[in-house]
Parts: structure tokens; sequence; C-alpha cells
């Protein structure tokens, strides 16, 4: 048993204390005995000198009365044989020398004769009258008797006594220390050690117990540890429960103390998330922005924000939750994981620990993405008109022309200098440098590696002496990477007109004001010389740029009529007036709608025909004098001439005629023709139908004079 | 949008200028892009944080901030300067020309973002502690 420094037994205190009891009632009872003991010594010496004096006075009463010395003395001679008498004398009336003593250097002769008794610590003195038989007073007695005796005796006693009062005292001390070891010493200490197993969390009762108050204590005890029991098993129900809330929250939580070491409390998504970098005592900051692959000002602003949202108060906390980062990234493989990150004081704590509520929100910003994707997709539908009003794709001309540019200037640099020297290397360096930023921003992951790759190599050589190896083999490197990339970035722009609604026009674009172009026109638009014609090419908008979002369009259109097409544009790069231009967009769509309801069948009817499952429509420009001639084909069944008023393909042009016996919301009731030809006949266009029975149908566009209008059927086998 | 932190961007590249500015932007912040490197101090009035491009012609981005740095030295509110670099070998030279920090992960634009407002955090708390 572990004791405490100054630790005293009980069974110690109460040997000490009954001992100490014992002893005093011993002594107190001894010196009563005693005292009654000398008492009685000196009553009974106090008696015998009294008798003795009592003989005495009447033995010398006649010789006194006769004044008889020698009778007198030769009485007092007779006590010098009494050891107790320490001395005698005998006084006549009223005399002050005595008449005789016994001892001639005795004291008594100045002791007082008056009669009565006093009792001094060695002797007592007895002094009597003595009188003749007729009571006449004839002189005094005074006999002094001897306590030495008696004062031995009382020594002896009060040892004797004292001894036996120890004896007694140790006696009763041993037996009532014995008893309260038995009774209450050893039950407590066996309480004790009970206690001590119960505070280790032991399941432990005391047992025989028995009736008294220490055994009351006992029943106390193990019904004090059984509501202990109850209520642990309570709360570990409790807590089971919480910590199957917890386990089943979409959450990561973790706690921390003020210095950003972990605790042991977590929920189970927590260990799934973190797994073994979350251990006790690990450090949140690793935890979140591990600094092998975390920005340092991640780490630096997390650290920082724990220094001080782990010393305030609970009541302060929440003033620093906006400070805390709001999302980490963790590394899993070769993909991240997002998380949404969210602090608070841990609840009921007053010692800095912060709870961390971590939400994985990868599948969620995936899915933004997702959408944002599906925008940008939807966004892409738009056409060219929105990118080229965005100025996206002159921003990527730009970049073209700026990098073409500064690859020049490195590449004449290089062929230049010579030896490559350390200026070179710098200048070298910054332009890849710059190019490799460039080139990510556009996602040109080609460009962007090969200049990382020149980057690295030059960061190399940057402190290389002239001359050396280092300088040579970057030199080398330079010569051919440069080669690359020119032929990286022209296979950039070539993807990129490719992939432009206007083609290569798309490299010549610039932003202008449509209102200053529109009072260009205004002004000098009619003038038919030089100025004119530049003003008119000013104006003129690429072919492939009123067409660009129909392609979009007629797949979404013939969907809906439960078809499918392919829309094909050439001449893209062909400039179409701006005032034919205003129009077309509205006439082509009105052509590509009529083909898709009337002349292209249903994908089952098709591959009936042998005809490919997707119809197929072809929008085509070229350059006719001071216009554009268009062109809209489609392959499919081409006009159903019989259905026409008169039986033959001008029909089409009559306004309320369609093939169709009611309307729809694609094709109409066919008043499109008609309205078309109306609406080009203002610019001075005309549009001419053909048609072959079950091959296709066209329909033309031109100037006036240079297409002739009108409308051609032809069947199969005339064609 | 008065009380949104400005942002203020040196870069020799126009279209990486662009880029950030768009993306910055985005996020609620006030961005002011400069590629001209002479006389770029006259945009840091009210500005909380700088970007600094390390690799500029005719200046290192070491210069600009001397320059910078000189011209906020009587200004009461200082904005914090952080490089932006991808060279990992121009970290340890930032440090000792000054910066306040170093941005990584150049043109990864989601990353800029995360770094920007953690550099602003850190802007905060270094204020709320002097103003304590």
């Amino acid at each position: 048993m572990r004791e405490a420094k100054g630790f005293v037994s009980v069974a110690s205190r109460m040997a000490v204390v009954i001992f100490a009891l014992v002893a005093a009632v011993s002594a107190a009872v001894a010196f009563e005995l005693t005292r009654r003991e000398e008492s009685h010594y000196i009553e009974s010496k106090r008696l015998a000198g009294s008798m003795l004096t009592e003989l005495l006075a009447d033995s010398i009463a006649p010789a006194l009365d006769f004044a008889d010395a020698e009778a007198i003395h030769a009485s007092l001679a007779m006590l010098a044989k009494n050891r107790d008498v320490v001395d005698a004398a005998v006084w006549a009336a009223g005399g002050r020398e005595p008449l005789s003593r016994l001892r001639e250097n005795g004291s008594v002769a100045s002791a007082s004769h008056e009669p009565g008794i006093r009792v001094t610590r060695d002797h007592i003195d007895i002094a009597r009258l003595v009188k003749s038989p007729v009571g006449k007073p004839l002189g005094s007695v005074l006999v002094r008797v001897s306590l030495a005796e008696e004062r031995a005796a009382v020594v002896a006693a009060k040892k004797r006594i004292f001894w036996l009062a120890c004896a007694l005292s140790a006696l009763v001390a041993a037996l009532l220390t014995a008893v309260v070891r038995r009774t209450i010493i050893s039950p407590l200490a066996a309480l004790e050690r009970a206690a001590r197993r119960l505070t280790r969390g032991e399941l432990i009762e005391v047992e025989n117990i028995r009736l008294d108050e220490v055994g009351s204590l006992g029943h106390t005890f193990n019904n004090m540890g059984r509501a202990i029991r109850e209520r642990e098993q309570r709360i570990y129900d409790v807590n089971t429960r919480l910590q199957g809330l917890l386990d089943t929250m979409r959450q990561a939580i973790v706690v921390f103390d003020g210095d950003g070491r972990l605790e042991r409390e977590r929920s189970r998504f927590a260990e799934q998330l973190f797994g073994d970098a979350a251990g006790v005592k690990s450090s949140i900051v690793d935890l979140l922005f591990p600094a092998e692959h975390a920005p340092g000002v991640e780490r630096e602003a997390f650290r920082a924000w724990l220094g001080v949202a782990g010393a305030v108060s609970r009541d302060r906390f929440d003033e620093l939750v906006d400070l805390a980062p709001k999302e980490a990234r963790l590394r899993r493989g070769d993909s991240d994981c997002i998380l949404e990150l969210e602090f608070r004081a841990a609840a009921g704590d007053t010692d800095g620990r912060i709870m961390l509520l971590a939400t994985d929100v990868t599948s969620q910003r995936r899915l933004e993405r997702t959408a944002e994707t599906r925008e940008r997709e939807h966004q892409k539908q738009l056409g060219a008109m929105r990118r080229l009003v965005a100025g996206g794709g002159q921003v990527f001309v730009r970049f073209l022309s700026s990098a073409r540019d500064r690859l020049g200037r490195a590449v004449r640099d290089l062929g230049n200098a010579g030896p490559l020297t350390q200026e070179g290397v710098e200048r070298a360096f910054r332009f890849v440098h710059t190019l490799r930023a460039e080139s990510r921003s556009f996602d040109l992951g080609a460009v962007e590696e090969l200049s990382l790759g020149l980057e690295l190599e030059l960061a190399g050589a940057r402190h290389a002496p002239p001359g050396s190896a280092p300088l040579v083999v970057a030199r080398k490197s330079l010569e051919s990477g440069y080669a690359e990339l020119r032929t990286l970035l022209d296979d950039a722009e070539a993807l990129f007109v490719e992939s432009s609604p206007i083609g290569r026009r798309v490299l010549e674009q610039v932003t202008v004001s449509r209102g200053d172009i529109d009072e260009l026109v205004k002004r000098y638009g009619a003038r038919h010389d030089e100025l004119g014609r530049l003003i008119s090419r000013l104006s003129a908008r690429p072919f492939g740029e009123l067409t660009s979002t129909l392609a979009e369009d007629a797949a979404r259109w013939a969907g809906k009529a439960h078809k499918r097409v392919e829309v094909v544009v050439t001449g893209r790069e062909v400039l179409v007036p701006a005032r034919v231009a205003e129009r077309l967009s509205g006439v082509l769509a009105h052509l590509l709608r009529n083909a898709i309801a009337h002349g292209i069948e249903s994908e089952e009817r098709r591959l009936e025909l042998g005809k490919p499952g997707a119809g197929r429509i072809e929008l085509s420009c070229l350059e006719s004098g001071d216009g554009v001639e268009i062109r809209v084909h489609d392959d499919g069944a081409g006009f159903d001439v019989d259905a026409f008023a008169g039986g033959n393909l001008e029909g089409a042009f009559e306004a309320g005629r369609s093939t169709r016996k009611t309307a729809d919301e694609l094709g109409g009731f066919g008043v499109g023709l008609g309205a078309v030809r109306d609406e080009l006949k203002e610019i001075g266009y005309l549009v001419s139908l053909r048609s072959q029975s079950g091959i296709g149908a066209s329909v033309l566009l031109g100037p006036a004079g240079r297409a002739a209008e009108g409308a051609w059927s032809t069947s199969p086998s005339s064609s | 949008m008065v009380d949104q932190p400005v942002i203020v961007v040196v870069d020799d590249s126009e279209i990486i200028l662009e880029r950030i500015k768009a993306r910055l932007e985005m996020e609620g912040y006030r961005v002011v892009t400069t590629a001209q490197t002479v006389g770029a101090a006259r945009h840091l009035k009210g500005a909380s944080l700088v970007i600094i491009d390390w690799h500029m012609p005719g200046m290192s981005g070491g210069d600009v901030l001397e320059s910078f740095q000189r011209a906020v030295a009587s200004s009461p509110k200082r904005p914090a300067f952080y490089l932006y670099t991808s060279d990992p070998t121009v970290s340890a030279a930032a440090k000792k020309a000054g910066f306040d920090g170093t941005f990584v992960n150049k043109g990864d634009d989601e990353s800029l973002v995360q770094q920007v407002a953690a550099a602003l955090r850190i802007a905060k708390l270094k204020a709320r502690a002097t103003s304590a």
C-alpha cells in the first residue's frame, strides 16, 4: 500500500491515546490511594502519640503537684525507650521554661506547649494540660513522635502503585488496540483496498461484512460501487449511441488541442478518410496540408490561424471562424479528394480544444464541374458569334502571334550568339518560362511539357561557367526544342482554325464596334469606288459565322422529329455581304427546318431505301461577283411535286401550300419558301429549287442575273 | 464591392494576366493587372495583396519588389507581397528579397484561388494581432 508522507495509522494513534488515558487514570488512582494510606499512617501515629501523652500526663501529675523534678524526669526517661518518641518536655503551670526535657539538645523546648496536636512533615507534636485529680492545672506536657517510618512506607507504596498502574495501562492499551484493529482498522483497510481497485475500474465488492457501523460503511461502499457501474453503463450506452450517430454522418470529425495535436475522439469516417495519418498526437496541419504537395502559404495561413484560435476563449472563437481555411485537397493516388472544412470550439471545453468537421465534396465538385462542362458545351452551341463577342479566340490568336514572335527572336538570339552565355541562358529561360505558363492557360499540354523540359535544363545551366558542358548541352537542347516548339505552335494554330466555324478568318478577326461599321456602311457603302468596296468587305461576315450554330440546331430539330441529320458547311471563309448576311441566318434556318420536316426521311425509312441512317444536308457558299451563291442540298425524298398546285415544283412557293396535311412545329404549313423568296427579292437575290424524287432536293440562292429563278423537278430515271 | 480586397498582379505576359484577372474576379476580388514594371507602383494604393512574377525582361521580381517597397514605405497600410512562380529555384531568393511568401503551381488557377485566400487570411490575422 502506498502511503503519503506524514501518514500515521489509526491503530498507532489509538494505541497512543489509549495508553495515555489509561496511564492518566492509573496515576490519579495511585495518587488517591497513596494519599489515603499516608493519612491512615499519620492518624494511627497521632492516636498512639495522644495515648502516650495521656499516660505521661497522668503519671507525672502527682510529681508535678509536689514539684518532684526527679520523679518527672524519671517518667520522661521511660519514654526514651520508645523509638517513635523524638523528644518530650514538661512545663509547670505558668512556667516559660520546661521543668524537664527528654533530650537536652532537643528542639521541643522552643515549641509551643499549648494543648493540641500539630502535624509537620517529619513529626507530630502532641501537647496536653496536666491536671490534679480535682481538676487544678498543674502544668503541661509535650511529646513529639517521629513520622519517618510512615513516610518511608508511603514512598514504598507509591512505587508499588506506580509500576502496577504502568503494567495495567500497557495491558489495557494493548487489549484495546487489538480490539480496535480487529473491529475498525482491518475492515477500513479492506474498504480502502477495494476503493483503490474501484478507481482502477475493477468491479469489486467488500465481503464478510459485520453488523456494526463499519459494516454499514461496507454496505454503503458496495451500493456506491453498483451505482458507479450502472452510471458507467449508461454513459457507455450513450457514448455508443453518439458514436453510432457520428459514424453514420458523412463527415470526418476529429478533435485537436490548441497546439494542433489530434486527440482520440474521431468518427469512423475520419478513420476511413485520413487512415494512419490521423494518429493520436499527429499534427492537424500536416493532415490537411501535407508539406509534400500543399502550397506553403496555405500551411502558413492555417498555422497562423491555429496559433490564435487555439488560445482564445470559447466565446471569442466564432470571431475567428471566417479566418479558417474553407477547403483542403488531399492527394489520393492520382486524384485529389476535396474537403470542405468547418471548425468549431469543442463543446463543453475551456482548454482550447477544436473540432473539425470535414465533408468530402469531391463528387459534388465533380458534379459542379460536369454541370459547368455541360454549360460550356451549351455555350459553345451558341456559336462563333458569342466567342467573338467574348474575344477569347482573339486572345488565343494573340498568344500564337506573340509566341511566334518571341520564338523567332529566341532562335535568332541563339543563332547569332555563338557559344551560349549566361545572359543568353537567362533570356532563353525567361522565354520558355513564360511560354510554359501561357500554354498551360490554353491547355496546350505538349507545348507546356516541352517548355518545362527546356526550363529545367536551363535552370541547371544558369550558373555553369562559360564554355562548360551544361551550356553546350543546353544550346543543343534549345536548337531542337525551338524547332519542335515552332511545329507545336503551328499544330495548335491548325487545330484552332479547323475547329473555328469561320476557318482561317478567325486569325484575322479583331473586335470592332458594330455601330461604327453600320455608320461606315451608311455613309460610304453606296459608293462604287475602292473605298466602297473596302467598306463592303469590312462589313461582310464569314459564311461560317452565319452557319456556326446551324449544325447543332439542325440536330436538335431532327431529334424532335425522331430523325437524324448531319450538316456539312463548305466555304466557311467566304465573306457574305452585310445586306445578305443580316437576312441569311433566318433564311438558312427556314430552309434547314423545311428539309428536315419534308425532305429527310425517318432513320428506318432511309435504311430501307439503302441510305445512311442520318440524313445529310450540305450548306455551301461560293463567291459570285459582288455577291455570293448559296446552295442548300439534302439527300432526302425530294419535293412531293404531285402535292403542289398544278403538279409542278413552282407550287412550293405558293403561300399555304404544303406537302403536309397539318401544320407542325417544324415545317409549318409551307409558307416558308414563299416568304424566303419575297425576303431575298428585296436585296436582289433569287431562289431556285431542284428536286430529284427519292434522291434529294437543292435550294439555290444567288444574285439576280447570275442565278435563274425557278424550279426543276426530275425523276430518278431522268436525272 | 467597395470592401473587396484589391489585388495587384505584375507579369510580363498579358495572356497570364488576363487569365488571372478573370479567375480572381470570379471570386469577387478587385484585380488590377500590369505588364509594365516601370511605374507600376502607382497601382499599389489600397491594395491588399501584390502578386509578382520573377522572370521578367528588364527587371527581376526582386527588383520590382524593391521598387514597390520603397513606394509604400511611408504608407500606413502595407500590402502583402507574394512571388508567383513554378520555378522552385527562386523560392529561396524570393524569401531573401523580402517577399512575404511564394505562390506555387503557376498556371493552376484553382490552386491560385486557394493560395490567394490563404495569403489574405494571414494578412488579416497579422492585422488582428497588431490591433490587439
